[in-house]
């Protein structure tokens, strides 16, 4: 009886130190994250402004505006999104895959072309932004004369509306170096039976890429891919630094059209709808990516 | 012991008559013991600048000010420091975003009794130098004021033997006259101009002139063609012909007539020094303030009245506005802080290096007061600037943010819609024709404001 009863303290104990433990992590999540996720939910039912006295209940009015007229930014907002979105998801995961395959091989100085390709991940992307202003420059950048040489005039780059949301996908593409890892880990997680048995058949490199690195590789592209298009929905520092969502409203990336609304109009409580909107529509094609995983990812544990 | 004992009270004894004497000191002083918050934004010179005034203005009055200089982002900055109720008693605003949403919602104090009660007429200031609310209650007025004027260098001129442009309003060029300068002063890699046979216009080594499209410019034009942005009526006004013609000619400058660069290629270019100095750009529309930027540089520049569109020269005047919150608990030391800032006299460095422009006539007008600003030989005001100090006394309008009710929220779209014309995507009837649906399906109410 005795014993039972300590047990149980020493375990109700070790309970309260586990949830100690937990404690700052919990209560940053709780205060940070949970609080303002629940306020600006409130707040998004809300004509809330920074500026005014009171504040009216709308419902779900700012939603209804949203798809109204009377909101003349939000489809290009959407659109300009999309588009960055179904250029850089499949843009980045194949430069990142390449570059994972090429860092993979049995080259000499492997471990300085790894850092070396990592490296711009850790440039602050002001800095990034402002080196590449000066590549894409009109007059005098090294891209500008690149692409006239090989005749193909001068390109608008970030100022010509057909071609920004492209040239915005080029630059990320040099920022691919977190996903350049995980691919490499994921690489380096395959038996090398399997290449063996390649070769026992009498297959080639290809054969090895098709039938043996691709389809152990899924999880990771899986992976990569969630957490590319997530990111790609949140594009923001490339239109607020780059272009003000110029030319046009061509580069008015959602979360910057969000954040224009909350501090440039003052209209804090829309920006708050837009928010939650945002969440549904990347929470939605998560669950449509979620569900197709069962088709093609291959996990070996199964 | 006992010397030591005494030593001590002796100390104690200085140091509280010290004390004493240093509080009869502070208390001399008309705002000792208050302590207000400024806002203010701008360049480090002229962060520098202002915290020179204001340095001198806790030295006389014994006021505490405490400053906060936003460089980037002074909006956002603002919006969050009112959001969480941050004491902010007397602060810069800007006139085209935030200032009006917050005016509505009577967060500025009105001036119109302090002016009074200290005897400053706002007849003695230049037209543009204060902005109402919707009332008709002065929020801010202003010592200091900017308007669009042209720059060039002479070089370019001589070399290719034409006059130089008109200083006096009263004399401005036409459009015509303009454009036909302009375009003789365009040369491409081999030295044609836009007139000549084999022109090649993607090969453009000098433009004939340069300018910002933003509102202050083409609102120049469009007002010296007869146009207006609002009418009467409150009805956006851009796409009716006179606006639309002067939109369209302004487009034409790079589209058809190749003597200055579209808004792409505005991107290659250097700034509008070097340009000047290498003979990129010849003229350069843009505000009295590159002044500063241009003597700084070095580059011996003479100034230029705007060309007319229509019967007269318009130049747009801008300048910043500065107000006191109606909550702020300190609002005498506020407004005298107002009154200091709002006079060159305080600090003629911004005025005397190009940066600014006095807004009080008598500083434009009498002799004692030019000769602290804009006397003979200062490098940022040239031989030919008394054409300048007449535009604004005879050609300027107000700041547009100030007279148009519903700004903020139209600028966006027609700015949208402004890049489109300019890049030759629409014309300037299509792309103001689309800027007035948006307007109207936004629910955009526009007005002018009575004065």
């Amino acid at each position: 009886m005795k014993t039972a009863s300590s047990l149980r303290q020493s375990s109700r104990s070790e309970t309260l130190t586990g949830w100690l433990f937990a404690a700052p992590a919990l209560i940053g999540f709780v205060l940070l994250t949970v609080v303002p996720m629940i306020v600006s939910l409130v707040l998004s039912l809300t004509d809330y402004s920074v500026f005014k006295q009171e504040v009216n209940f709308l419902g779900l009015g700012n939603y209804l505006t949203m798809f109204s007229s009377k909101d003349v930014y939000f489809k290009d907002a959407l659109k300009a999104t999309a588009y960055y979105t179904l250029l850089n998801v499949p843009a980045s995961l194949l430069v990142a895959l390449l570059l994972a395959l090429a860092l993979n091989t049995n080259i000499k100085g492997r471990g300085i072309f790894r850092s070396i390709f990592y490296l711009p991940s850790i440039v602050p992307s002001v800095a990034s932004c402002v080196v590449w202003l000066w590549l894409l420059n009109q007059q005098y950048g090294l891209l500008t004369t690149v692409a006239k040489n090989l005749g193909f005039g001068t390109p608008g780059w970030l100022w010509d509306k057909n071609t920004v949301i492209p040239t915005i996908v080029m630059m990320g593409l040099w920022n691919t170096g977190n996903t350049m890892v995980i691919f490499l880990a994921g690489l380096q997680g395959i038996p090398r039976v399997y290449y063996e048995a390649v070769d026992v058949d009498g297959g080639n490199a290809w054969h090895k890429l098709i039938y043996v690195v691709l389809p152990m590789l899924t999880p990771t592209i899986f992976f990569n891919a969630m957490t590319a298009i997530i990111g790609s929905f949140q594009v923001f520092t490339e239109g607020y630094i780059l272009t003000k969502g110029g030319p046009g409203n061509s580069s008015l990336f959602y979360v910057y059209y969000l954040f224009r609304q909350a501090f440039e109009k003052a209209n804090m409580g829309y920006a708050c709808a837009l928010a939650w909107f945002l969440m549904l529509v990347i929470l939605f094609i998560t669950m449509i990516v979620l569900k197709t995983q069962k088709k093609w990812v291959y996990y070996g544990g199964d | 012991m006992k010397k030591s004992i005494s030593i001590l009270l002796l100390l104690c004894v200085l140091v509280c008559s010290l004390h004493v004497s240093a509080a009869l000191g502070e208390g001399d002083k008309i705002f000792s013991g208050h302590t207000i918050v400024y806002t203010g934004t701008g360049d480090s010179t002229e962060q520098a600048a202002t915290q020179a005034v204001i340095d001198k203005f806790m030295e006389d009055t014994g006021c505490e000010v405490k400053t906060i200089f936003i460089g980037d982002s002074y909006d956002t900055k603002i919006t969050a420091m009112i959001a969480a109720n941050e004491t902010i008693d007397i602060g810069q605003m800007e006139s085209g975003t935030i200032a009006y949403k917050l005016a509505e919602q009577g967060k500025f104090e009105p001036l119109d009794s302090y002016l009074e009660a200290d005897g400053i007429s706002l007849d003695d200031y230049v037209g543009g130098a204060y902005y109402y609310d919707n009332d008709g209650n002065i929020i801010s007025y202003s010592g200091a004021i900017e308007l669009m004027q042209m720059f060039y260098c002479k070089d370019a001129f001589d070399e290719a033997g034409l006059s130089y442009p008109p200083a006096d309003p009263d004399e401005a060029w036409t459009w015509d006259e303009f454009v036909d300068t302009a375009m003789k002063l365009t040369k491409d890699a081999n030295g044609k101009t836009p007139y000549d046979e084999g022109f090649d216009a993607d090969n453009i080594v000098r433009y004939g002139v340069n300018m910002g499209i933003w509102w202050p410019i083409w609102g120049s034009f469009v007002l010296s063609n007869g146009g207006t942005l609002v009418d009467d009526n409150g009805n956006f006004a851009l796409n009716q012909p006179a606006a639309v013609e002067a939109i369209q000619k302004l487009a034409d400058l790079s589209l058809v007539n190749h003597c200055m660069p579209n808004t792409v290629q505005q991107e290659g270019m250097p700034g509008s020094d070097v340009a000047l100095l290498t003979g990129a750009y010849a003229m350069v529309i843009d505000g009295q303030w590159l002044a500063l930027q241009l003597s700084e540089s070095g580059v011996d520049f003479e100034v230029g009245a705007m060309p007319k569109m229509g019967e007269k020269c318009v130049s747009v005047c801008t300048n910043s506005m500065t107000v006191i919150m109606a909550d702020s608990t300190e609002k005498e030391a506020a407004w005298a802080l107002l009154k200091y800032m709002n006079d060159p006299a305080t600090n003629i460095t911004l005025f005397e290096n190009g940066n600014l422009m006095p807004a009080e006539k008598k500083w434009l007008t009498e002799e004692a007061y030019l000769n602290q600003w804009a006397a003979a030989g200062n490098p940022a005001r040239p031989a030919t600037y008394s054409g300048i100090i007449k535009m604004l006394l005879n050609n300027a309008v107000p700041p547009l943010t100030a007279d148009i009710i519903g700004f903020p929220d139209m600028i966006d779209i027609v700015n949208t819609q402004m890049d489109e014309v300019m890049y030759g995507n629409k014309t300037a009837q299509q792309g103001m024709d689309d800027a007035a649906a948006s307007i109207e399906a936004a629910g955009i109410v526009l007005g002018t404001r009575g004065k």
